[in-house]
């Protein structure tokens, strides 16, 4: 079969075709070609927007070309598979093994069977140390790369932290190394001096060199793609993305990209307003959304919407607020967005457990923000909640029903008919980086207990309906999250078992990761407990420029549900700040 | 003012579908910074009235869509295609005086089909279209239906390397892939539909058929 036949015969032949307008120049002279692979299929990966990032500031760059390639769905896997296809580049169909660099952007720890996946449907060897000079220079990135261990064998090296900078001097090494026909070896150990570069290979866990994370020290003028590449088919987020700033102010303790994105960095007003102008005359998309981990706290974002509304209105632009803070909350911010449904995350029941997990949102402002919100208009409400939190008991659960109550009653005050109160409760993850990252997660038992809890008391409310998360994806999660390099053989065996897409309920075989657990006498208690205070774990020795002993002092704090107040109020002392300046002290 | 815009759907753009197609005259649109009329109503949408929806995997040199905008012709073809996604670049724009209604009044259409062998069983496979019944198998949502396809047939013709066929194309559909797939499994030939084009289309006035170019050509005049 030729690949058009295949194509005609997959089910959704617009993931694999590209061709997307605002594909830049492949065919331009170049020493360099690198290839973004997502491991999830096109719809989720082309939604994302570190991708956008480095895809297109990459192909910027002169005599260099970045193509992509996404997670085959099982249909079109096997129609390569029957005709012997290796996994390919969108762009220009090239195999994945014939580039000089591919490198993974890994989102979350579901996602790494897929790396699996797409390196057996490419025909490259999972293993580094089974590689050798003819295969491509494997690189993995994104938000695991806080702790790359469970993956670290797959791969010849990390970038860690913000990759738009690193990643531009890797290639631009790699031409260097490639002109000068050095060994892969050579080079490994050339970029391994670039800040923000890993390499496993000459690391042990016994002898390793600490890992400083890439940051963009001057984010206001750093590179932002805005003829970003317009997709085939409906995505998961089909908008164009503006970035307003890096980083959070608010050091919610359970957070990991709170403490990831240190330290705070905000775009000017102007060079955002430029910037969406760009968006609107180059995308054409219908909606912009306004993205950062707490828009609300974006501290122009009144000006900003002045100034923007009318030139969205007049190109019937909708712009979109996501990540709003209850407490940032603002009339004039409902005005200018549709009214559809609002999305709030209080995290906790109650103010002593919302207090030990620093999220500095009172009863009072949830009642205002609302409030505020009803006589705009909205009638249905997202709470989002987490279950398990350290030091929760049952009355924090309670606290959940009891906040929920308390909105409808505070609707009913002033407004006619029903309102809907969606619940969502996911399941405490200790992530690494954050001030939780000793703590143990509850058992599945234990969750289940909690979720079934709160189901049959939140059936008695009127108008609300709970939603929780999968119990053996948020454990599996929690393993890869504090995971070590021993985990990697775990990996492969589930793959090699039939594990993948595990971030699709519908393909997850929990019982798959057990059966495996068991074969290699992996005790996931290890890493599901409480890990000792008096123990390096398996990934400090990546500085993510927030001091061991600010970590400690944060849990301690928790422990006495004693709240710190925001970066906006002085600083905290995290230590970020040898990082670059940040922003909220200059201020 | 009314424009229909004439143009290819071809390369990577003849995977997606007819929904994809119209969100990206939306984001062209746009782009284009044309001001075209949208639908009043609590969610206002810009009005694209697509033509009758192409198979996946099928070229065409000849889709037209409608809109109205305040642009002169030129200007929109000019503009337009300054913006446009490979594959789908404008052929010519019209604007006529009245809607013309493409996706309603179209009635046939022309299509091409790279084939081998066809030319050793040339009589047979043109004479299908004098036949008075042809049954031929149709499979919908995993059932299988034997339809007579005769009255959907207005021309079949042979070409060295290449086939054309004329097919009923509008409120009633034959798929020219699923027909000259079937011609090629009945006469013994292969048709190679990864290469198979549409190339006119037209609607039906006073009893015969009518290029959609001409036919727009004489709404512009108000005929």
């Amino acid at each position: 079969m030729t690949l058009e036949e295949i194509l005609l015969r997959s089910e959704k032949p617009a993931r694999y075709s590209g061709g997307e307008y605002n594909t830049p120049d492949m065919d331009k002279p170049c020493d360099v070609r690198f290839c973004i692979c997502m491991p999830d299929l096109y719809e989720v990966g082309m939604s994302n927007l570190g991708l956008k990032i480095l895809y297109h500031v990459l192909n910027e760059q002169k005599g260099t070309v970045c193509e992509r390639c996404f997670a085959p769905a099982l249909d079109f896997r096997a129609l390569l598979k029957e005709n012997d296809i290796p996994l390919m580049s969108l762009e220009t169909k090239t195999p994945l093994r014939d580039f000089d660099m591919v490198g993974f952007s890994v989102q979350y720890e579901m996602l790494f069977t897929g790396i699996l996946y797409m390196m057996e449907s490419a025909g490259i060897p999972f293993y580094a140390k089974d590689r050798d000079e003819s295969y491509p220079i494997i690189c993995g990135g994104g938000p695991v790369a806080i702790n790359p261990e469970p993956i670290a064998d797959f791969f010849d090296l990390f970038m860690v932290g913000e990759g738009e900078e690193v990643i531009v001097k890797l290639t631009e090494l790699y031409k260097k190394c490639k002109a000068k026909k050095m060994k892969k070896a050579k080079f490994l150990a050339l970029a391994e001096k670039i800040e923000g570069v890993y390499v496993p290979s000459l690391n042990t866990p016994e002898h390793r060199k600490v890992v400083k994370k890439a940051v963009v020290r001057d984010f206001d003028k750093c590179y932002y793609p805005t003829a970003q590449l317009m997709p085939t088919l409906e995505v998961v987020h089909d908008r164009a993305m503006m970035e307003l700033y890096r980083g959070c102010q608010n050091g919610c303790r359970f957070c990991q990209a709170g403490y990831y994105y240190r330290p705070i960095r905000f775009r000017s007003e102007q060079t955002v307003k430029k910037a969406i102008e760009c968006l609107i005359r180059e995308t054409g998309f219908d909606e912009i959304s306004l993205g950062s981990l707490s828009t609300g706290d974006y501290p122009y974002l009144e000006e900003l919407l002045t100034d923007i509304n009318p030139i969205a209105a007049k190109a019937h632009v909708h712009l979109a607020l996501p990540s709003l803070r209850l407490s940032s909350f603002k009339k004039e911010f409902a005005e200018s967005s549709r009214k559809s449904s609002l999305t709030f995350a209080p995290e906790a029941g109650t103010q002593r457990l919302r207090n030990v997990i620093n999220k500095n949102v009172t009863e009072e402002e949830i009642r205002t923000g609302l409030s505020a919100a009803f006589d705009q208009g909205y009638t249905s409400v997202k709470l989002y909640f987490m279950l398990g939190l350290p030091t929760e008991t049952d009355e924090d659960l309670m606290g959940i029903v009891d906040l929920v109550k308390m909105i409808r009653r505070l609707y009913h005050e002033n407004h006619k008919g029903g309102v809907n109160i969606s619940v969502s409760c996911s399941v405490f993850i200790p992530k690494p980086g954050t001030p939780f990252q000793w703590e143990a997660q509850i058992s599945r038992e234990e969750m289940s207990r909690k979720q079934y809890l709160l189901k049959d008391e939140l059936r008695k409310v009127k108008g609300a309906s709970f939603h929780y998360h999968d119990r053996e994806t948020s454990e599996l999660e929690a393993i890869f999250a504090r995971g070590d390099r021993a985990l990697a053989p775990l990996i492969e065996l589930a793959y090699r078992k039939g594990a993948m897409f595990d971030s699709w309920t519908e393909y997850f075989k929990y019982d798959i990761w057990e059966e495996a657990m068991t074969e290699l006498h992996i005790d996931k208690q290890k890493y599901l407990g409480e890990q000792p205070l008096d123990k390096p774990l398996p990934w400090e020795f990546i500085d993510i420029g927030v001091s061991r002993s600010f970590l400690i002092r944060e849990r301690e704090k928790a422990y006495r549900a004693e709240c710190t107040p925001g970066c906006d109020k002085g600083c905290q002392g995290c230590g970020a700040m040898a990082l670059a300046l940040c922003d909220e002290v200059k201020k | 003012m009314i424009l229909v815009l004439k143009h290819y759907k071809r390369g990577n753009m003849t995977y997606i579908s007819h929904i994809d197609l119209l969100r990206h005259f939306t984001r062209a649109f746009r782009r284009a910074g044309f001001e075209i009329e949208f639908s009043g109503g609590f969610n206002p949408h810009m009005q694209i009235n697509l033509g009758t929806p192409l198979p996946l995997g099928i070229s065409s040199s000849s889709e037209y869509l409608t809109v109205r905008a305040d642009v002169d012709k030129d200007t929109f073809l000019e503009e337009y295609n300054r913006v446009a996604p490979k594959g789908l670049e404008g052929i010519r724009a019209f604007a006529p005086l009245v809607n013309p209604n493409v996706a309603g009044r179209t009635v046939a259409a022309d299509y091409s089909v790279a084939q081998k062998g066809a030319e050793e069983v040339r009589r047979e496979i043109e004479c299908v279209v004098n036949e008075l019944t042809f049954e031929m198998p149709i499979t919908k949502k995993g059932e299988t239906t034997y339809k007579d396809v005769a009255p959907l047939i207005n021309a079949i013709k042979v070409y060295p390397d290449r086939l054309n066929v004329s097919l009923a194309a509008g409120n009633t559909t034959l798929r020219p892939d699923k027909f000259v797939e079937f011609l090629a499994e009945r006469y013994g030939f292969k048709a190679i539909t990864t290469d198979l084009w549409k190339y006119e289309q037209y609607v039906r006035e006073n009893g015969v058929l009518l290029e959609m170019d001409k036919y727009l050509e004489r709404l512009e005049k108000g005929e």
